[in-house]
């Protein structure tokens, strides 16, 4: 049998997992400490603003009670649920749109040489041009926002994917093809997992946007929604209303990003070694 | 004894062209049913163009290849099916080794009743049985050559080929699996179309070794291996019909000017 154990009497392979747990407490000790550190100075920055800018920037306790007022009211869950109904749907409409182009435009060359400008121009103009043409074109409803979103969401996802579909590994293509796999067969077993990471690319992408802008279709032109509480706050100046709302859907949009889509990654890629 | 005498592969007078580049000249070949070739030519001859034509991947210029008598690239033909063990082992990391099988199978001719029996059988004869159920990216270089053959061989092709499949493999691996490519051959008496730079290689594995000029690729030669089965890949006798065929190709391959 070989001799793992090392000078001071220690198996080999315990001192390579003690040194890898070390090594795995002090990077998260690192993580932990950077966010810390990146918050506890964003507090400050808070803190001497609402002092120089005062009253318009409220300070931190004046907004932690504003935002404990609107947990307990009615009104903000009835706003919340409309805004996460108008995100979740602008958010799949523009993934499964802009997912589908990709594709198309990622394997036909036809298709790439037209949708390419299109997309370029789509990119370029600024998103609330979308909104205004939308609320102009379909008047103030559901309609036009998610139209609006869809539109301005669409060409980031289809340029993701578009780019990972070209660059996809072509080898695995022949080898689909001399086994004779069919097209539908070789799409979903060959084609989409190579995807996956540029579409959770997408996914989060579209999702950011997504919640971002319908918080301004909302504030423009929606009489409902946190966006137009926001709004309406803004218009009465009770700024730490404002911001108390701002920051509590903010929140939760992270959570729901961190939570759904990190499990979603990883039940997606967990054949990576 | 693999051989018989029906032809399973037959090409005749095929060229390749790339634009206005010649990457095949003239290749006339038959394989019977059973026989172990090994093609052998200087690395760019054409080697991978005349594989990726008998494959299905790429129609020819010029000429014609037969499969069990029906002719490829027809307008009315089907592509044959056949096994290929490319050089890296081409398979879908995100799914598993026995997925990975599944799908070569269901576009085969094998009833699905049989797929497991035959999973098992030729990952235990590869001696990966338990590995079924793994990530192709947890396995060694050599287990993923092994899952790679086991998948050519899983399809009932007509004929298997083989590209240059232990270049990237450890010395010591590659040797184990030629023997156990030679071991499976005898066993299974499938057809074998092996492509390889190493005249070691070819004469250690083959019946016949089909010599290559330069590109653009011509046959030089069909020669014939004189050597007895079993061999031994370091016995003087394969150093011996290696240095003739050395001697042989130095002209052609015009390596003597060099």
């Amino acid at each position: 049998m070989p001799n793992r154990m090392n000078d001071d009497g220690m198996d080999g392979e315990a001192v390579v997992g003690g040194i890898d747990s070390t090594v795995e407490r002090r990077s998260l000790f690192n993580k932990m400490g950077g966010t810390m550190v990146a918050f506890a100075s964003l507090l400050v920055v808070w803190i001497i603003l609402s002092i120089i800018v005062r009253p318009w920037v409220p300070t931190p306790v004046d907004t932690v009670i504003a935002m404990y007022r609107a947990l307990g009211s009615a009104e903000f869950y009835q706003d919340l649920l409309l805004t996460l109904w108008r995100v979740l749907s602008a958010f799949a409409g523009a993934t499964v749109v802009g997912s589908v182009l990709g594709i198309l435009v990622g394997l036909s060359r036809r298709a790439d040489a037209f949708f390419r400008p299109l997309l370029a121009i789509g990119l370029a103009v600024p998103d609330p041009v979308y909104i205004i043409f939308a609320i102009l074109a379909l008047g103030i409803g559901e309609q036009a926002g998610f139209v609006a979103l869809t539109i301005a969401i669409t060409p980031f996802v289809t340029n993701i994917v578009r780019s990972s579909v070209q660059a996809r590994d072509l080898t695995l293509d022949e080898m689909v093809q001399v086994y004779r796999i069919p097209f539908w067969e070789a799409f979903w077993a060959n084609l989409v997992p190579q995807l996956i990471p540029a579409l959770l690319t997408a996914v989060r992408n579209s999702f950011a946007l997504s919640w971002k802008l319908v918080v301004v279709v909302e504030a423009l032109g929606q009489p409902e929604g946190l966006g137009a509480a926001i709004f309406q706050s803004f218009r009465l100046l009770r700024m730490r209303e404002m911001l108390a709302l701002a920051i509590l859907f903010t929140i939760l949009m992270e959570l729901i990003e961190r939570g759904a889509l990190g499990r979603l990654e990883r039940r997606f890629l967990r054949w990576r070694a | 004894m693999n051989k018989s005498s029906d032809i399973v592969l037959e090409v005749k007078d095929l060229g390749v062209s790339f634009e206005d580049q010649e990457a095949i000249g003239k290749i006339d070949l038959s394989v019977a049913r059973g026989e172990f070739i090994a093609i052998l030519g200087p690395s760019g001859c054409g080697k991978s163009t005349l594989l990726n034509v008998l494959s299905g991947l790429l129609p020819p210029t010029r000429g014609t290849v037969s499969v069990e008598g029906r002719r490829m690239y027809g307008p009315e033909s089907e592509a044959p099916h056949v096994g290929y063990v490319f050089q890296e082992h081409r398979l879908l990391p995100w799914r598993s080794v026995k997925k990975n099988l599944e799908l070569v199978l269901a576009a085969s001719s094998v009833p699905r009743q049989l797929w497991d029996d035959k999973i098992n059988d030729i990952l235990e004869i590869l001696h990966i049985s338990r590995y079924k159920d793994s990530w192709p990216l947890r396995l060694s270089g050599g287990e993923r050559q092994r899952v790679s053959i086991a998948r050519a061989l899983l399809v009932e092709p007509s004929y298997v080929m083989m590209d240059e499949p232990f270049s990237t493999l450890d010395e010591l691996t590659a040797r184990t699996l030629r023997q156990e490519i030679i071991d499976i051959w005898q066993r299974t008496g499938v057809t074998i179309v092996f492509v390889t730079h190493s005249i070691r290689e070819a004469t250690f594995l083959a019946d016949r070794i089909i010599i290559l000029t330069r590109g653009p690729a011509n046959v030089d030669d069909s020669y014939s291996v004189p050597i007895d089965r079993p061999r031994d890949y370091e016995e003087p006798r394969i150093g011996q019909v290696e240095a003739e065929i050395v001697k042989r190709v130095l002209g052609v391959w015009e390596l003597e000017k060099t």
